[in-house]
């Protein structure tokens, strides 16, 4: 499985799960809010016969089969069922003159003990409604100066809505661990079309640099010979400048292919010593366009890596600066929490965001040189990327920085 | 001179061998590894340039029977040259990848010949280099790049990171030696060879 594969895979799994939480989380908060609902609807019916059910209006009788009744909200299954006050279990506590005299209206429920339920309804009485102790839910009401709190226990009621809730745990689970292996073997012919792609962008990119190489050269000998013949003229020196671009191009390419083979091999490089060279090098090019060189560069950093294309990593930094900056250049290198971090910096003309694309291949921006091929960035990026590292680049303020983590 | 110069392609051979060819040097082109070995046989010459991708015969073999007769190799590759090719065996004189000038042909054979018939013994510190013979201390064999490195630290003068690839071919071969001296590049001064204990 390459790298892109796994995850193309991974994001993949990541939106189902997602999408499975979001709507399994909406099915149970709709299941527990309609539990809460029909449990709230049960206290109020306490609550309008004074919080016990032996007292006022008889609850309404069950129809006859095939006969409805509007009282009925959810047939004999509701909470209006007429097994209601035979099935609920609760307790009733009143609370008059301000909380001191406390009363126990009614006690439906074994598992609590009058005293329990009195310590229980006291620490509620301030409330309003919720649920307490997990599956019971309160009410507290007033009628006329008492306090009336009414505790229903709803464990059985709740139980199909916990059962819900597991189910869809484990069911997600399931289906992740299922969508997986759906992925891991459909995955690839999903992916096929785009490592097609690919491939073919590197092997047109390999193929094409190899077939120029050879012809460049002989257009080259051919130019010698024409010159050698009837003397240099503005053809043949028109040859030999497009020549130059063709030779820069596959250089370029050349790298970007020993990149997409990963066959490069590693030592340990002294990149301090590989930055140092390079920019004492060019010192007199950034002189010459009268461009401020400053540089910040800790000594003795070393890194495992292939020597050539660090090489031309730093080269292409140093072209790049070269070409593009006004006034000021900086380059600094540091090791930071284990990381090299190279940071060029320029001013520029480019505006803030407008270097997004900055690293693909044959992208060029509105500051290019006519003659860019728009490959020099992409290629760092390879370079980078190649070496398990990571390049951003972003303009702020006219200050372009290239940021390069290995 | 007597300049053997094998590559598959005609037009290459057609063309280069004018533009090498002059009243004291004659080419002899070669299209593939067998007429290379007839030739060998055959006739004497001076140098040979060998394509890589040579056909009919596998161009390591070419290399090591034409450096077997003493006649200098360069080989053409599709590629630049990494570090690690130029520790491999068995290594031609020089190397010059695709695409290349007439300029830059002409001087790498220049520079090769001119090795090859010197009496030059190089001393950097503990190494020892006998340039005709392309072969450092320890019988390490080099290329031409590499003793145009080690003759310009010998010698106090600037070497470039475009030898990056020698510089590091070098350093490979120099730990292999045990000496433990090494190429460094020091700012302000540039590349130096330093021991271990400097």
């Amino acid at each position: 499985m390459n790298k892109a594969e796994k995850k193309f895979r991974l994001y993949a799994i990541f939106v189902i799960f997602v999408l499975l939480t979001v709507l399994l989380t909406v099915i149970n908060s709709i299941n527990f809010t309609m539990a809460a609902g029909d449990a709230d609807e049960i206290t109020q019916m306490l609550a309008d016969r004074q919080g016990d059910f032996n007292v006022g209006e008889k609850m309404p009788d069950r129809m006859p089969p095939g006969q409805k009744n509007k009282d009925f909200r959810m047939g004999p299954m509701g909470p209006e069922s007429p097994e209601m006050n035979a099935s609920l279990r609760y307790f009733t506590i009143s609370f008059a003159e301000k909380g001191s005299k406390v009363e126990t209206v009614a006690l439906n429920i074994s598992a609590v003990t009058e005293d329990e339920a009195q310590e229980w309804a006291s620490a509620l009485w301030k409330e309003k409604t919720g649920w307490t102790r997990g599956t019971y839910r309160y009410r507290v009401y007033k009628k006329g100066d008492i306090t009336y709190v009414t505790v229903i226990d709803q464990g059985r009621e709740l139980l199909p809505s916990f059962r819900i809730l597991i189910i869809s745990v484990v069911g997600e689970a399931l289906c992740l661990v299922i969508g997986w292996f759906v992925l891991l073997g459909i995955g690839r012919i999903i992916y096929a079309p785009i490592e097609e792609a690919d491939r073919k962008q590197k092997n047109f990119i390999k193929s094409a640099n190899k077939e120029f190489r050879l012809p460049l050269t002989v257009i080259s000998g051919n130019t010698e010979l024409a010159e050698r013949k009837y003397g240099p003229d503005d053809e043949t020196r028109s040859t030999r400048r497009q020549i130059s671009k063709l030779n820069e191009l596959v250089d370029k390419l050349e790298t970007i292919g020993i990149l997409d083979d990963c066959d490069t091999e590693r030592i340990e490089i002294p990149v301090s010593e590989y930055l140092c060279a390079a920019l004492d090098s060019r010192a007199e090019s950034f002189t010459s366009r009268g461009l401020a060189l400053t540089t910040d560069i800790t000594p003795n950093i070393t890194l495992s890596a292939d020597p050539e294309t660090i090489n031309k990593l730093i080269g292409e930094l140093i072209e790049n600066a070269l070409k593009y900056s006004l006034t000021k250049v900086s380059f600094r290198l540091k090791q930071e929490n284990g990381y090299i971090i190279l940071e060029t910096q320029n001013d520029t003309d480019l505006t803030d965001g407008s270097v997004y694309q900055i690293f693909d291949r044959f992208t060029k921006l509105e500051n290019a040189s006519e003659d860019s091929a728009g490959l020099g960035l992409s290629y760092v990026k390879e370079i980078v990327k190649s070496h398990s590292g990571r390049a951003t680049a972003a303009v702020s303020n006219g200050i372009f920085t290239l940021r390069i983590t290995l | 001179m007597r300049i053997l110069f094998a590559a598959p392609d005609r037009d290459l051979l057609e063309c280069y061998s004018k533009i090498l060819q002059d009243d004291l040097t004659e080419v002899v082109t070669a299209f593939d590894g067998t007429q290379v070995a007839s030739l060998l046989a055959t006739e004497p010459f001076d140098i040979a340039i060998l394509d890589k991708n040579i056909p009919r015969m596998d161009h390591e073999k070419l290399v090591t029977r034409i450096q077997n007769k003493g006649i200098p190799v360069m080989i053409l590759t599709d590629r630049p040259i990494s570090a690690h090719e130029l520790t491999k065996t068995p290594l031609p004189n020089a190397h010059l990848s695709y695409p290349f000038t007439p300029e830059k042909i002409s001087a790498e054979i220049s520079n090769i010949l001119k090795n090859v018939l010197s009496d030059e013994h190089l001393q950097i510190g503990t190494i020892e280099v006998d340039v005709p013979k392309y072969q450092m201390t320890g019988g390490l064999r080099l290329t031409a790049g590499e003793i145009y490195v080690l003759r310009a630290l010998s010698n106090g003068e600037t070497v470039t990171t475009d030898y990056g690839a020698s510089i590091s071919a070098l350093n490979i071969k120099l730990a292999k030696t045990g000496l433990k001296t090494r190429i460094q590049y020091k700012s302000q001064k540039g590349f130096e060879m330093v021991t271990e204990n400097e």
